[in-house]
């Protein structure tokens, strides 16, 4: 059979059915899966018009009220409720490590028996049929155990999540229960104002927080293409009913999903007033990230003394962060590399900070050093769904 | 074609376990069928073997028991884990790998830890198996990726055999308010049949408060099932999803004939026979461009770059409201299934397995990777 002996001429027995067969390759498994990715440049402007028809098409339908944030949140609460605990749907922070550890984690129990020395072999297999019971029994405890510890790491995965999520602006915050807030205020009242700002605007223009919309509307009644995030469910009722286009988040959950350079303008509510100063710089960190070279940044900041006020009292008492003076935001803004930079009073004290989105430089002055600025400049994950 | 002391060349088509009706169990009758027709002696052999073709094939014993003999060559067909394969491995016949991809358990998690366990036994056998292989046969790039990334040597690509279904006389009327979406495929995780359901509920909130899902597959991972019929009843569209498995060929081909669309949101497909279904059935597909579905379905498929509800539901409906859309798509997806013609991908088979197995008057396809050529232009041979 000279086909069969040629097929194997560079390896002896030992080499190709020896206990390597599967431990030399652990170090391999080390080395993260490549993901799939269509094969030439063609091929991955094809899928790239696909996507962009696509999302535009959910964009415009999103922006006519026919996909409501509260029916997105009804589907999403019953695919997770019901999903079972370390299910392989969920996002997932450690993939790479994961699906390497799932890889490896297995016992094969049938042991290979050949050899290249005269009579092993048989010794091997001898051994082998003697020693089946014990070995399968050994076996099955482990890869229960292997199997087992991959689903209980998947379980560990979505607790962190959770948890990453209640830690970060996604998640929970006290002052969320809030519908009546300085910021929200000052932001219906500078309404005018900041479509005045923004007029001539082409591109997308995002408005987080957006409360109930009021500012939102006005920016779509100027026809731009706007659109608002807000994780409050009763503001975002009612902005629902305004039928704006709209995303249910928290501003560094959204804005960590925007892509480079995507916004032509970005009104930032909310965050400035009552957020810790990480969460603030981070959101001006990401918003030199989504903006276009030049796009307006605003900020529509309740004034400086706001939670001094008796009526913003309860906001005041549940906020981590106390509203800043326009000259601490003009600070942040230029140490962070915007330029233009410009404050003006509004109604009651609250302020309007405006600045231009400069060319990005590896110099961003002293706060770039920051771990949060940094992270925040990265671009985003991978998602997996 | 005679050999020198072993008459004809034998070609022995082992895999797990053989059923009639599914995609592998089709592929490797067809298989035999081509290799018969090269002038080969071809026979299916399996562990495992469903009632209906026990006539069909042999125990996989009788041949793993069998004295080797010189010409024969073992076709393996990997797709899942098998029991056997150190036997396999041992047996000093040629070895031809054709891989038809095996879910990662990644996948499985959180459903049923069993099969998790073996898809994970069947992934770590495709690594051990590359020592063994003289030529490893992927149906498709997507496939031979992993292939080439788990070191097998000489890899190329022969597409699946998909035995034209006997489609009756179309009965679509898309001007009925129903809207009938269509998919076909196990129930299990990896196949994602939830973002479905998830994309139904908006789809009928949004657009067609009519429209219907039909999932058609047998139900491989129990739990998921019951998870899957507990989410379409809480979403509200219990009603309009059904549930269908053991379909007979004639009664699959009339709900391909009969629906509006073919959707997936799969996860994972090593290739995607549905989908060339779906457009030999004169039938638009809209699908997640996961996995191997983008090469699959060419640029016959709307394919979405997630499958969140929304896009899903807005992919449906850009097909369904558009009729010249939709009959474009029509008309692309039978071209695109043409290119699967099961007498051209006979032939494209019986090419690849040329490069280790003489077959008279077929010449061997290239082969989609060959590291011992490339070690030769590296070392400047």
């Amino acid at each position: 059979m000279p086909e069969q002996q040629s097929t194997h001429a560079d390896k002896s027995a030992s080499e190709e059915f020896g206990p390597e067969a599967s431990g030399d390759r652990v170090e391999e498994y080390l080395e993260p899966a490549a993901g799939p990715e269509p094969q030439d440049a063609e091929a991955r402007a094809y899928m790239r018009s696909l996507e962009l028809r696509i999302e535009a098409e959910v964009a415009r339908l999103r922006s006519e009220g026919r996909y409501p944030p509260s029916l997105a949140r009804r589907v999403r609460t019953y695919y997770r409720t019901l999903l079972p605990d370390g299910a392989a749907s969920g996002e997932r922070d450690f993939d790479a490590v994961f699906k390497t550890l799932d890889r490896i984690a297995y016992m094969d129990v049938d042991v290979p028996t050949a050899s290249s020395k005269p009579g092993v072999a048989f010794v091997k297999r001898s051994l082998r049929t003697l020693m089946a019971w014990y070995l399968n029994y050994l076996a099955q405890q482990f890869n229960n155990f292997a199997t087992n510890l991959v689903h209980l790491l998947g379980i560990a995965d979505v607790r962190i999540a959770s948890l990453e999520s209640r830690f970060d602006a996604s998640g929970f915050r006290a002052s969320g229960l809030l519908a009546e807030t300085a910021g929200a205020r000052a932001q219906a009242a500078a309404a005018d104002r900041v479509a005045e700002v923004l007029a001539g605007t082409s591109g997308r223009v995002l408005v987080s927080e957006c409360a109930d919309g009021a500012l939102l509307a006005r920016l779509a009644e100027s026809g731009m293409n706007a659109y608002g995030v807000e994780s409050r469910r009763e503001l975002l009722e009612a902005a629902e009913a305004r039928r704006l286009e709209l995303r249910e988040g928290g501003t560094l959950e959204h804005l960590a999903d925007v892509a480079p350079a995507s916004l032509s303008a970005l009104v930032l509510s909310g965050i400035v007033d009552r957020d810790t100063v990480n969460d603030r710089v981070a959101a001006l960190a990401h918003a030199r990230r989504v903006l276009e070279e030049n796009a307006a940044l605003v900020l529509v900041c309740a004034a400086a003394d706001a939670f001094d006020d008796p009526a913003n009292r309860v906001e005041a008492d549940l906020s981590p962060g106390r509203p800043f003076a326009p000259e601490t935001w003009e600070f942040l803004l230029s140490k962070l590399g915007f330029g233009s930079i410009t404050s003006e009073r509004g109604e009651a004290g609250a302020y309007l900070v405006v600045a231009r989105n400069a060319r990005l430089t590896p110099e961003l002055g002293a706060l770039a050093d920051s771990n949060v600025v940094l992270s925040a400049l990265e671009p985003p994950k991978e998602r997996r769904r | 074609m005679s050999r020198p002391g072993g008459g004809r060349p034998e070609v022995a088509i082992l895999l797990p376990s053989f059923a009639p009706l599914d995609a592998i169990g089709t592929h490797v009758v067809e298989l035999r069928e081509a290799l018969a027709g090269a002038g080969l002696e071809a026979r299916i052999f399996a562990d495992e073997i469903k009632p209906g073709v026990a006539a069909e094939a042999r125990p996989a014993t009788e041949l793993l028991n069998a004295r080797p003999r010189e010409g024969r060559f073992l076709l393996y067909q990997l797709s899942t884990n098998f029991h056997r394969y150190r036997r396999l491995m041992s047996r000093p016949e040629p070895l031809v790998v054709q891989y038809h991809n095996i879910t990662p358990r990644s996948q499985m998690m959180g459903f049923d830890h069993g099969i998790a366990t073996a898809v994970a036994w069947g992934r770590r056998q495709l690594e051990d198996l590359r020592l063994r292989t003289s030529l490893a046969l992927a149906v498709s790039g997507y496939n031979a990726d992993e292939l080439v990334a788990a070191e097998y040597s000489r890899v190329a690509v022969a597409p699946p055999l998909i035995r034209p279904l006997v489609t009756p006389e179309n009965s679509r009327n898309y001007d009925q308010r129903v809207h009938r979406l269509l998919f076909v495929g196990r129930l299990a995780p990896n196949k994602a049949q939830e973002d479905l359901i998830a994309a139904l509920a908006v789809y009928n909130a949004t657009f067609a408060p009519a429209a219907t899902l039909t999932l058609v597959g047998s139900t491989s991972v129990a739990s998921y099932g019951d998870y899957l019929r507990a989410l379409a009843e809480r979403l509200g569209v219990g009603d309009a999803v059904t549930f269908a498995s053991g379909v007979s060929q004639e009664e699959l081909a009339r709900l391909y004939s009969e629906s509006h669309l073919f959707v997936s949101a799969s996860r994972h497909e090593g290739f995607g026979f549905p989908i060339i279904e779906a457009m030999r059935a004169g039938l638009p597909v809209a699908a997640y461009a996961s996995s191997a579905i983008p090469e699959t379905s060419g640029r016959a498929a709307l394919l979405t770059p997630n499958s969140e509800p929304e896009t899903l539901a807005t992919a449906w409906h850009m097909v369904l409201s558009d009729p010249g859309g939709r009959r474009a798509m029509i008309t692309e997806g039978r071209r695109r299934a043409a290119d699967f013609d099961l007498e051209e991908s006979k032939e494209a088979n019986l090419r690849a397995l040329a490069n280790l197995i003489p077959i008279e008057g077929v010449l061997p396809a290239p082969l989609y990777h060959d590291r011992s050529a490339r070690s030769g232009v590296e070392a400047g041979a």
